[in-house]
C-alpha cells in the first residue's frame, strides 16, 4: 500500500485545481498521523494476538497466519532496505521526488516490521503460551493476562530498543568523517577571522568582538573565541559601547570582515567622520587607525581612542 | 563480581576525592573555610570506612555454596557473539575520539577552555575576571562544577599522547565493565551482556562518548551510584550503601543544575523505611540527605561567595505565583506536550521499566525494583518541575530538550536493567 499512498500524495501536491490548500492541509495532517497509527495498529494486533491465545496452543490456521506474515513482512523489510540503498546512492529526497515515499517513512516502517517480525518470533519460541498457571479463579486470570500483555508490550518496547542499539554501527561513516573536521570547517569563514587574530595581535592586547547574536553567533560569543585567543582580553562591542570612558581600552585590535557581503559586515565606518560602530548602531569617534595585518578575508585594525 | 564492581566503584571515588583535593588546595580562601574542610573529611573518613566494611565483608566465610549454571554450547556461542557486540560498540568510540581534531561547540566554550586556563595559573575563583568586558556571559565559567576540567587538567598534565575526547571513551569503557558487573548477579552473564550491547547501543548515550562534555561522567556517576543503591537493598552491606552515596552526593560536582540526588534520595527512603523499618532505616537516610546537602551547600558556597557568581534564575514571589498560575490558565498543557514531545520515542523506554519495575514476584527483589521503578518518576518529575518553572522566566525554554535528554541518560541503564529482567523472565517460563 505504501508506495501506492505514495503516489497519491505526489498527484496531490503536484496537483493545486482539485486540491486546493485547505485539503492539502487536511491530507498533511492525515499523513503526517498515518504512521503513529499504522504502529498503534501493529501493536494492537500483536496485543489481540496475545489476549486471544493467552494460555492456548495456537491454532494450526493461525500458525500458517504468522507464517505468511514473517515472511512477507522480511521480504517487505529487505525490499525497503534496498530503497533507502538507491536514496543513500543518489540524493537526499531522491526518492520523495521519484516516487513520493519519504525514506524517513519507509525507515519508521521498517522498524516497526522488525518489532512486529520480532514479536512473532517471541510468539513461536514460546509454544503461545503467556500465562504461567492455569487458575480457575476469574479475577485472577483476568489480572494475569493484563500482567501477560503489559509484559508483551515490555517486551516489544526491548526489541524496539534492540533495533536502535545499531546505530553507532549503521552511522560509522558519517560519524568517522564528522570527527576529523577541523576548527575551520565545524566553524565556518568565522574561524579565519580568529586564525587572522591570532597571527597579528600580541597576546597581551585588547581584542574587540562582534556582539552575541545570531548574525555572528561563533565570533560574537567571546568564551567561545577566548578559547583560541587566551590570554588576549576580550571586550564585547556592546559593552565597548555603554563604556563611559575608552582610556582603558587604548590601545585595542579588531578584524574587519564580510567586506560588501550583504550581512555581516563588521565593523562599520563612517563615512565622513572618524569614528566606528561595532554594535552596527551607534559610532564612536576615534583619534587612531591603524592596518596591521591582512589575510584573504580578514584585515587587522590597531585603533587608538581619545583620551 | 563483587570484587570489580568494588574496585571500579571505589576507584571512580577516589578520583573524585584527588580531583577535589587539587581543588581545594588551589583556592586558598576556600580551603580554610568550614564547608571544603568538611567535605573533605566525611569523604575521607566514608572511603576509609567503605574499605574496613568490604574486607571484613570478603573475610567473612560463607555457609552456602552457590550454585553456578554452567553454560550450554549454544549460550556460550550467544554469548561471545553478544561480548564482540559490545567490544565493537566500545572500539567505535575510540576509532571516532582518536581521530576527533576539533572540540565541540561547549567543550571550546567551557570544559575544555577552563583546564586551559587552569594550566597557565588562572584559578577557578580568577576566571569571573575574564568575562569582565562581557555584558552577557558573566556567571559562564561558574555554571559548572570543576570535575570535568579538571579530568581534562590531569589529561594534559599527565602528557597522555591521545586526544582529549579519547578520554570520553575510556569513560565508556569503565561505564561498560560497571555496569556489565553490576548486571550478572541479577541477570546472569549473557543476559547482561545482551543488555549492555542494547544499553551502549542507544544513540543518547553513544553520542556522549563521542563529545567532551559533562554528560557521560555524571551518567557513570550517577548509574554506578543508583545501581550500587539497587545491589544494597538485595545485599544490605555498608559498603555498598557508602560506595553510592558518594558515588551519587559526588556527582553534583560533575553537574549541579539539577537536584537529581533528591529525585534518587527519596525513592530509597520510601524503600528503605518499608524494607528496614524507621529504627533501622533513618541513620542511613539522614547520613545520605547530610552528605549530599553538604556537597550541594559546599559548591553553592563557592560559586556565590568566593566567584560571587551571579545568579542566572531569579526567584521571587511573583516567579512562583506565575507558574501556580499558569495550572489553572492552560500553560501547564502546553508544557507538559512541548515536555513529552521533547522525550521522543525515549519515553516509550521508560514507560515500559515502569511497567517492569512493578511486575516482579518476589517481595525481595520487587522493593529493590520499586526502587528502581520510583527513581525513573521522580526524576520525571524534577525535571518536567525544573522545565516548568523556566518556561516563565526563559523564553529560550524549548531549547532545554536536547540538554534535558542528555542529563537524563542515566536512567538508560536503570531502564534496560529492568525491561531485560522482565523479557528473561519471560523466556525462563
Amino acid at each position: 500500500m505504501t508506495p501506492l499512498i505514495s503516489w497519491i500524495r505526489l498527484l496531490v501536491i503536484n496537483n493545486q485545481i482539485f486540491f486546493p490548500p485547505p485539503i492539502r492541509e487536511v491530507l498533511h495532517l492525515t499523513v503526517l498521523s498515518s504512521k503513529y497509527l499504522i504502529y498503534f495498529y501493529c501493536v494492537s494486533l500483536v496485543l489481540f494476538w496475545v489476549y486471544r491465545f493467552g494460555n492456548a496452543f495456537i491454532p494450526a490456521a493461525q500458525k500458517n497466519a504468522l507464517k505468511l506474515v514473517t515472511i512477507t513482512g522480511l521480504i517487505f523489510y529487505l525490499f525497503n532496505l534496498v530503497l533507502l540503498k538507491i536514496e543513500s546512492a543518489h540524493y537526499p529526497n531522491y526518492l520523495y521526488s521519484v516516487s513520493g515515499s519519504s525514506s524517513e517513512l519507509i525507515a519508521f516502517l521498517n522498524q516497526i516490521t522488525a518489532v512486529t517480525l520480532g514479536m512473532i518470533g517471541f510468539i513461536f519460541l514460546q509454544g503461545g503460551r503467556f500465562l504461567s498457571e492455569v487458575n480457575h479463579d476469574f479475577n485472577r486470570q483476568r489480572f494475569a493476562r493484563v500482567s501477560s500483555i503489559i509484559k508483551v508490550g515490555i517486551t516489544a518496547t526491548f526489541i524496539f530498543a534492540f533495533t536502535q542499539s545499531f546505530h553507532p554501527i549503521s552511522t560509522f561513516r558519517v560519524a568517522q568523517f564528522e570527527s576529523q573536521l577541523s576548527y575551520d570547517q565545524k566553524f565556518g569563514s568565522d574561524f579565519a577571522v580568529i586564525e587572522a587574530v591570532r597571527e597579528f595581535v600580541p597576546r597581551d592586547g585588547f581584542v574587540i568582538h562582534p556582539p552575541q547574536s545570531g548574525v555572528w553567533p561563533f565570533i560574537g560569543n567571546q568564551p567561545m573565541i577566548r578559547y583560541f585567543l587566551f590570554p588576549r582580553k576580550l571586550i564585547g562591542a556592546l559593552f565597548l559601547h555603554k563604556s563611559t570612558s575608552l582610556k582603558e581600552f587604548s590601545p585595542a585590535y579588531f578584524a574587519q570582515f564580510n567586506v560588501g557581503k550583504a550581512s555581516g559586515e563588521w565593523p562599520l565606518f563612517a563615512t565622513n567622520s572618524a569614528s566606528i560602530s561595532f554594535d552596527v548602531q551607534t559610532y564612536i569617534p576615534y583619534q587612531q587607525l591603524e592596518k596591521i595585518g591582512q589575510t584573504q578575508e580578514v584585515t587587522i585594525y590597531k585603533i587608538f581612542w581619545y583620551e | 563480581m563483587n570484587k570489580l564492581t568494588f574496585a571500579i566503584t571505589f576507584f571512580l571515588s577516589v578520583v573524585l576525592l584527588l580531583a577535589k583535593t587539587y581543588f581545594f588546595f588551589s583556592e586558598s580562601v576556600y580551603l580554610y573555610s568550614p564547608f571544603s574542610s568538611l567535605e573533605l573529611i566525611v569523604l575521607v573518613v566514608l572511603l576509609i570506612v567503605t574499605i574496613a566494611s568490604f574486607l571484613r565483608a570478603e573475610l567473612e566465610i560463607t555457609p552456602f555454596v552457590r550454585k553456578i549454571d554452567v553454560p550450554s554450547a549454544f549460550q556460550r556461542g550467544i554469548m561471545a557473539l553478544l561480548l564482540v557486540g559490545v567490544g565493537l560498540i566500545v572500539l567505535i568510540s575510540f576509532l571516532h575520539t582518536r581521530v576527533k581534531a576539533a572540540l565541540d561547540w561547549d567543550a571550546v566554550a567551557l570544559y575544555d577552555a577552563r583546564a586551559q586556563f587552569l594550566q597557565s595559573g588562572l584559578r577557578f575563583s580568577e576566571m569571573k575576571s575574564l568575562t569582565t568586558y562581557d555584558t552577557k556571559n558573566g556567571y559562564y565559567y561558574s555554571l559548572y562544577p570543576p570535575f570535568t576540567s579538571l579530568l581534562h587538567l590531569a589529561w594534559y598534565e599527565a602528557g597522555v599522547p591521545f586526544t582529549i575526547s579519547t578520554l570520553y571513551s575510556t569513560l565508556f569503557l569503565i561505564f561498560a565493565v560497571g555496569i556489565f558487573s553490576l548486571f550478572v548477579p541479577r541477570l546472569g552473564a549473557s543476559w547482561s551482556l545482551l543488555a549492555l550491547f542494547v544499553l551502549l547501543g542507544q544513540k543518547l548515550l553513544f553520542t556522549t562518548s563521542l563529545v567532551a562534555y559533562t554528560n557521560l561522567p555524571f551518567t557513570l556517576y550517577l548509574s554506578l551510584g543508583v545501581l550500587l543503591l539497587h545491589k544494597y537493598l538485595h545485599e544490605p552491606k555498608l559498603h555498598w550503601l557508602l560506595l553510592s552515596i558518594a558515588l551519587i552526593a559526588g556527582s553534583q560536582w560533575i553537574r549541579a543544575l539539577e537536584p537529581t540526588w533528591l529525585a534518587i534520595l527519596l525513592p530509597f527512603a520510601l524503600i528503605t523505611l518499608k524494607k528496614f523499618g524507621i529504627k533501622a532505616s533513618i541513620t542511613r537516610i539522614l547520613v545520605f540527605m547530610l552528605i549530599c546537602i553538604m556537597q550541594y551547600l559546599s559548591w553553592r558556597y563557592f560559586t556565590e561567595v568566593i566567584s560571587d557568581k551571579e545568579g542566572i534564575f531569579r526567584s521571587s514571589l511573583l516567579f512562583l505565583l506565575e507558574p501556580v498560575a499558569g495550572v489553572f490558565s492552560g500553560s501547564f498543557l502546553l508544557i507538559m506536550k512541548a515536555y513529552i514531545n521533547m522525550w521522543g520515542s525515549g519515553l516509550l523506554l521508560y514507560l515500559a521499566a515502569i511497567a517492569s519495575s512493578l511486575l516482579g514476584k518476589e517481595q525481595e527483589e520487587q522493593d529493590a525494583d520499586y526502587f528502581l521503578g520510583g527513581v525513573i518518576v521522580f526524576s520525571f518529575l524534577m525535571y518536567f518541575s525544573g522545565l516548568y518553572f523556566i518556561s516563565f522566566q526563559f523564553d529560550w525554554w524549548p531549547e532545554m530538550g536536547g540538554s534535558l535528554l542528555r542529563s537524563s541518560t542515566f536512567l538508560l541503564p536503570i531502564s534496560i536493567y529492568l525491561l531485560v529482567k522482565t523479557v528473561k523472565a519471560l523466556f525462563r517460563k
